[in-house]
């Protein structure tokens, strides 16, 4: 057990009949991270949150959030935020009506900490008012991170939070959720969007077969590989000048430039000789992403 | 919680429609007997005597409406209250509330119930308030069963009135027992069409059974078997099977609503 853990995971196991969803998981996310959840489908990430949040039990092990052992309808989810699998409502209820049987259910006083600002993060002006049956997939989306965030939670379990909303909204979630997480905010995101975790995470749990196959900072996940691809104007004259470079393993040509694997070089050391030797670089983009590395995990490509 | 539930039902366009239904009926039969009025046949009934007078109407409405629609509409109350909630996947968020399950489900009974409550409340008025309008206020005609040839006799309006009352109140008990399957079931499957129909072949099966004959020895055991003794009311027979019924209604809801609480607090929350 650790003392002060936000998210806690001891042993957990749960099966459904002979099929084993969760098999001996244990993890830790501390207070202030935010934690992606990342696994393939059928890796037992939402059977984990539902562990987590009570909603299943465990046959074995147990769990803990914000240092408090959980159990179904524990007082601790007073100080969590939610959003398992896709949001729900009651569809003939306008969006603000529901939140607030969301928040009566508790018995608690409404209105939240948090309402206003919530709502403002969602963004649904007028719509707030409007019957939930006529929303867009997004704005159900939206609602759902504000019944989320309505009370100020010190953890938030979100599970694919940008699920059908638009580039701009998706972006506005990612600046808030920063924003939160500044404040001290622990979030446990779980996400098939591997750039968007990338983006917001700082730590990353990775499940397969319910087991857990790898845990650390993203940058740790993904290793500390200077490789990268480069847009240049002149790819031969590119290969000739970097081949020959200490530090640089391998060079390739690509469709726009090079893609060169480094072993003791900076990125920028390996520009500026691009430079001199005349060769106008467009781009440089690091070119392992957590997409590789998790894909390396999972599927052990290389 | 039980104003969260109060609110989700009261404000749901279905339930006011179920009500409109149940009141919909008695009015639309009054009408029917007042354009052509039931003849007096050599079998006297309480369909026959519908004319009388409007309680007479209150009678025949509870009596009518107790057998089937009544069911299924409480049916259609209760199988919704939890698998409702499943299908539209707002359960799992109404349970990650610090609310305990037992107390949700209570507060799903005792919503259920009031509806159910309220659902006897327009049957009556329906039907008291059409057959009035129709037939006047007067005293009630019932059947005395006590001669060879059952023959009508007259109670006077006051005391008619409050056997009314007693009988929709007995009703509204034994209706306990589909509240508490309609629960059972909805904690059981997360299809609200199953819940409602499975209630409903359930109550359907114990009246049908409680009519066979030879299974005299279990009968009283069926939930359904005393369910229409209140008819006893307007006729001079006893009432003794009347206590019968309302402990066995007691007991019945008691158990099935235990049964339902024990499989919630173990239910893993899927939908």
């Amino acid at each position: 057990m650790t003392a002060g853990a936000a998210v806690e995971a001891i042993g957990l196991s749960k099966h459904f009949g002979a099929v084993r969803a969760v098999n001996d998981l244990s993890f830790v996310v501390e207070p202030g991270q935010v934690c992606g959840l990342l696994g393939p489908n059928g890796a037992g990430k939402t059977t984990t949150v539902r562990v987590l949040v009570g909603l299943t039990r465990a046959n074995e092990g147990r769990a803990r959030l914000l240092d408090e052992d959980m159990k179904p309808s524990a007082p601790v989810l007073r100080r969590v935020g939610l959003l398992v699998e896709k949001p729900a409502f009651v569809p003939y209820l306008s969006g603000y009506r529901n939140l607030q049987l969301h928040w009566a259910a508790g018995g608690d006083p409404w209105p939240p900490a948090g309402l206003d600002e919530a709502i403002d993060l969602a963004n649904l002006g007028a719509a707030i008012d409007r019957r939930v049956k006529g929303y867009s997939q997004g704005m159900r989306q939206r609602l759902g991170i504000a019944q989320a965030l309505m009370h100020r939670p010190e953890l938030l379990v979100l599970d694919e939070p940008t699920n059908g909303m638009d580039p701009a909204e998706t972006r506005r979630m990612r600046v808030g959720l920063a924003e939160l997480s500044s404040r001290g905010t622990t979030v446990l995101l779980s996400s098939h969007l591997l750039a968007e975790v990338e983006q917001m995470c700082s730590h990353v749990l990775v499940v397969d077969h319910g087991t857990l196959v790898a845990a650390g900072t993203v940058a740790d996940i993904i290793g500390s590989s200077e490789s990268a691809d480069l847009e240049v104007d002149d790819r031969q004259r590119a290969i000739e000048v970097l081949e020959p470079l200490r530090g640089v393993t391998s060079v390739a040509a690509t469709d726009r430039g090079v893609a060169v694997e480094l072993d003791g070089i900076k990125r920028s050391d390996m520009v500026a000789a691009l430079v001199q030797a005349g060769v106008a670089v467009e781009t440089v983009t690091p070119r392992r992403r957590l997409e590789d590395a998790y894909l390396s995990i999972v599927d052990g490509e290389p | 919680m039980i104003k969260v539930e109060w609110i989700r039902q009261v404000r749901r366009a279905r339930t006011w429609a179920c009500l409109g239904g149940l009141a919909l009926v008695p009015i639309l039969f009054t009408i029917a007997s007042y354009v052509d009025p039931p003849r007096q046949r050599r079998e006297l009934n309480i369909f026959t005597l519908l004319t009388a007078s409007g309680l007479n109407v209150g009678i025949v409405s509870l009596y009518f409406m107790s057998q089937f629609f009544l069911i299924v509409v409480v049916a259609a109350f209760a199988g919704e209250s939890v698998s409702g909630e499943a299908t539209w996947g707002t359960l799992r968020y109404l349970l990650v509330r610090p609310v305990s399950r037992t107390r949700l489900i209570l507060a799903k009974f005792g919503v259920a119930y009031v509806l159910t409550v309220l659902a006897v409340v327009v049957i009556i008025g329906a039907g008291l308030g059409a057959g009035t309008i129709a037939f006047g206020w007067h005293d009630a005609l019932i059947i005395d069963e006590g001669f060879v040839f059952p023959i009508p006799i007259r109670i006077a309006a006051g005391e008619m009135f409050w056997r009314l009352l007693f009988g929709a109140g007995y009703v509204a008990l034994t209706m306990l027992v589909v509240v508490a399957i309609g629960i059972l079931l909805s904690t059981l499957t997360d299809s609200t069409a199953a819940a409602v129909v499975g209630t409903v072949v359930v109550i359907v099966t114990s009246q049908v059974l409680s009519q066979v004959p030879g299974l005299e020895s279990i009968k009283p055991l069926f939930p359904t078997r005393y369910w229409d003794e209140w008819r006893n009311l307007y006729s001079t027979t006893g009432l003794q099977d009347m206590w019968k019924g309302a402990a066995s209604a007691v007991a019945w809801s008691s158990l099935i609503t235990l049964i339902a609480l024990w499989r919630f607090r173990r239910k893993d929350i899927l939908s």
